[in-house]
C-alpha cells in the first residue's frame, strides 16, 4: 500500500476529504487543478462572509425577482 | 439579400407574397453553407424539418388562410434547447447517448406556432458553463467580425448565428450573462428578461436559480416580437413566476421622454475597460442619461452569483463527474468539481443575500427608470487567450467576461444588449446593457429602441462570403 503524500495546503486536503466523501474519484494533479479553483471561489465567499444576516433572513428558495405585477403599466 | 433581413421584414415579405416561405429557407440554409465553415456555430441542421414548416406556410398563404406573426422566419436555438428528435447535447458530448427529445421546448413550440421556421441548434459553453464558447468537443465558435476571436458565451453559436446572417433570429440562455455576453461580442442585439418570465421547460437547466432564457436579433423590433411570443404562463415550470402576458412590441416606439435614465458607475467604471466605458459614454449622451449612479453590493452579487453557479451546477453533475471525469470539457470540468466540494454554507449564504440584496435594487428602482452599464469589460478576445488586461491588470480571461452582467442578472431584472461599436464599423463592437426593474423589459427596450433609431447601437451584418 502506497501512502498519499501530505498535501500541501489545507484547502488541498479539503478537497481531497470532501470527494472521498461525496465518492469522486480524483487524481493528485486534479486535486491540485481543483484546489486552485475552490482558492477562487473561496476568495469570493470569504466577502459574503462579511454580510450581516440575522437569523430571520430567510434565503430564496425559489428566487423571486419582484412580485409578478397585478396590472399592467399604463 | 434576404440575409440582411430581420425578422419582421422577412415576416412581412412573406404575408405579402413578395418571397414564399421556401424562398426565405433556401437562401438561410445557402447562408449557412456558405459561412459556417468559418464560423461553427451549428451543430446540428434540420433542415428537412424546416422544409416542412416552410412549406406549411406557404401551403396556408395558397389557401388565402391569414398568416402568424412569424410566418416563414428562420431561426436557430442553442443546443440545450429540446428539439423534437434530437438529442440535447447541452454541449457536451456525455449526453450524446440519451434518447432523442419526445417534444420541443415550451419556447420552441410557441415560436413553431407563431410561423418561424427552425433550421437547427448551435454551438455552446458545455453545460453553459463559460463565456467563451471554446468548445473542445466541437470547435470554438468563431466571431463572425474577426475569426480569430471568441464569440463569447456560453451561447456563442447564438450571437454568431445572428452576427453572420445564418439566421435573423436565434435563442439562447443567460445564467450569468451567456445571453448579454456573446450579443456584445458578436455586436447583435439580445434580451434577457426578468428572471422567471419565460418558461425554461424543455431546455437542459445549468442554475435553476438563476437560469434564464431569451432572443438575440439584429433589431429591436424583432426582438420585441419574438419576446412577446414567447411570453405566457407556464405552471409546470416551478420557476416561472409570470402569470399573464405583458405585451411590449405596440410599445417599444414609444420613446423616451419622461424617463428617468441613469449610469451605474462605482463597480461598473472600475471593471470596465476604455472601449467598454466609451460605449456607454456614447448611449449615456444619446439618451441624456445622469451619470454616478450606484448599483448596490455589485461586487458581493457578483461573487454570490459565482458561488451560486458553482454549487449548483457542481451538485447537477456530480453522478457525471464520479463516473465521465475525463468525458468533460477540460476548460470547465475543475470548477464543476471544486463547485460540487463548496461548503453548504458557502451557498446558504449567497443565497439569504439574494433577498437582502433584492430589496436594494429594488429600491434603486424607485429613482430610475432605466439604468446603464457596460456588457463586457472589453471586446471579443482572441481565442484561447487566458488572459486579457483589463486597466492595467491581467485577469483570467474566461471568467473575467461576466464580471459586469453577473450583478445584474443575480437581482433578476431585464436587460437588452445593445451592440455599440465605439472605435467605428471597422472596428470591433462592445454592448451596452439597458437595465430596468423586474418585469419592466417594455422600458429597456423603449430606450434600446431609440439607441438603434438614432444608430447609435446597430447590428449590422458581418462581411462574409455569401
Amino acid at each position: 500500500m502506497t501512502d498519499t503524500p501530505p498535501d500541501p495546503t489545507p484547502i488541498a486536503a479539503y478537497v481531497r476529504a470532501a470527494a472521498q466523501l461525496l465518492a469522486l474519484p480524483l487524481s493528485d494533479a486534479q486535486v491540485g487543478r481543483v484546489s486552485v479553483q475552490l482558492s477562487r471561489t473561496a476568495a469570493l465567499a470569504a466577502t459574503l462572509q462579511r454580510v450581516p444576516l440575522e437569523a430571520h433572513d430567510e434565503p430564496a428558495q425559489i428566487y423571486e425577482p419582484a412580485p409578478f405585477p397585478a396590472e399592467d403599466p399604463s | 439579400m434576404i440575409a440582411a433581413m430581420d425578422g419582421v421584414t422577412i415576416a412581412a415579405a412573406v404575408r405579402s407574397g413578395e418571397y414564399r416561405a421556401e424562398q426565405v429557407l433556401d437562401a438561410c440554409i445557402a447562408r449557412i453553407a456558405a459561412t459556417d465553415p468559418q464560423v461553427n456555430a451549428f451543430t446540428d441542421r434540420t433542415f428537412e424539418r424546416a422544409r416542412r414548416e416552410a412549406r406549411a406556410i406557404d401551403a396556408r398563404r395558397a389557401r388565402g388562410e391569414p398568416l402568424p406573426a412569424l410566418a416563414g422566419v428562420p431561426y436557430a436555438v442553442k443546443n440545450l434547447f429540446d428539439i423534437e428528435g434530437l438529442t440535447t447535447r447541452a454541449g457536451s458530448k456525455l449526453l450524446l447517448g440519451d434518447p432523442p427529445a419526445a417534444a420541443d421546448a415550451v419556447l420552441v413550440q410557441r415560436l413553431r406556432d407563431a410561423g418561424a421556421v427552425l433550421v437547427g441548434a448551435l454551438n455552446m459553453d458545455e453545460f453553459a458553463y463559460g463565456f467563451t464558447t471554446e468548445n473542445s468537443h466541437v470547435g470554438a465558435c468563431r466571431n463572425p467580425h474577426d475569426l480569430t476571436r471568441i464569440a463569447g458565451g456560453s451561447s456563442g453559436g447564438s450571437g454568431a448565428a445572428v452576427a453572420a446572417g445564418q439566421v435573423p433570429l436565434a435563442l439562447g440562455s443567460d445564467t450569468n450573462g451567456s445571453i448579454r455576453v456573446p450579443s456584445s461580442l458578436c455586436g447583435v442585439f439580445g434580451l434577457k428578461p426578468t428572471f422567471g418570465r419565460l418558461s425554461r421547460r424543455g431546455s437542459f437547466p445549468f442554475v435553476a436559480s438563476l437560469d434564464h432564457l431569451g432572443p438575440f436579433a439584429r433589431s429591436v423590433a424583432d426582438l420585441a416580437l419574438s419576446y412577446d411570443l414567447m411570453q405566457g404562463p407556464d405552471p409546470l415550470d416551478p420557476g416561472c413566476h409570470a402569470t399573464r402576458v405583458q405585451p411590449v412590441r405596440e410599445r417599444v416606439d414609444a420613446g423616451i421622454s419622461g424617463l428617468r435614465i441613469g449610469v451605474l458607475a462605482g463597480y461598473f467604471d472600475e471593471q470596465a475597460g476604455p472601449e467598454a466605458r466609451h460605449a456607454v459614454a456614447l448611449a449615456a449622451g444619446a439618451l441624456n442619461a445622469t451619470p454616478g449612479v450606484i448599483w448596490p453590493d455589485a461586487a458581493l452579487a457578483r461573487a454570490a452569483a459565482f458561488v451560486t453557479s458553482a454549487s449548483e451546477g457542481g451538485a447537477l453533475h456530480l453522478p457525471r463527474l464520479r463516473e465521465h471525469a475525463a468525458d468533460f470539457e477540460p476548460l470547465s470540468v475543475d470548477r464543476f468539481i471544486a463547485g460540487a466540494l463548496q461548503p453548504a454554507e458557502w451557498y446558504v449564504r449567497a443565497q439569504r443575500f439574494r433577498r437582502i440584496y433584492r430589496d436594494k435594487v429594488l429600491a434603486l428602482f424607485r429613482d430610475w427608470d432605466v439604468l446603464l452599464a457596460p456588457a463586457t469589460p472589453v471586446s471579443a478576445t482572441a481565442i484561447g487567450a487566458e488572459q486579457f488586461e483589463l486597466n492595467g491588470t491581467l485577469v483570467p480571461a474566461r471568467p473575467s467576461m461576466g464580471l459586469l452582467t453577473q450583478p445584474i442578472s443575480y437581482a433578476g431584472c431585464p436587460v437588452v444588449a445593445a451592440p455599440l461599436w465605439p472605435n467605428g464599423a471597422a472596428a470591433l463592437p462592445i454592448g451596452v446593457q439597458v437595465i430596468a426593474a423586474p418585469w419592466r423589459e417594455d422600458l429597456a427596450l423603449r430606450v434600446a429602441r431609440r439607441l438603434e433609431a438614432d444608430g447609435i447601437a446597430t447590428a449590422p451584418l458581418a462581411s462574409m462570403p455569401d
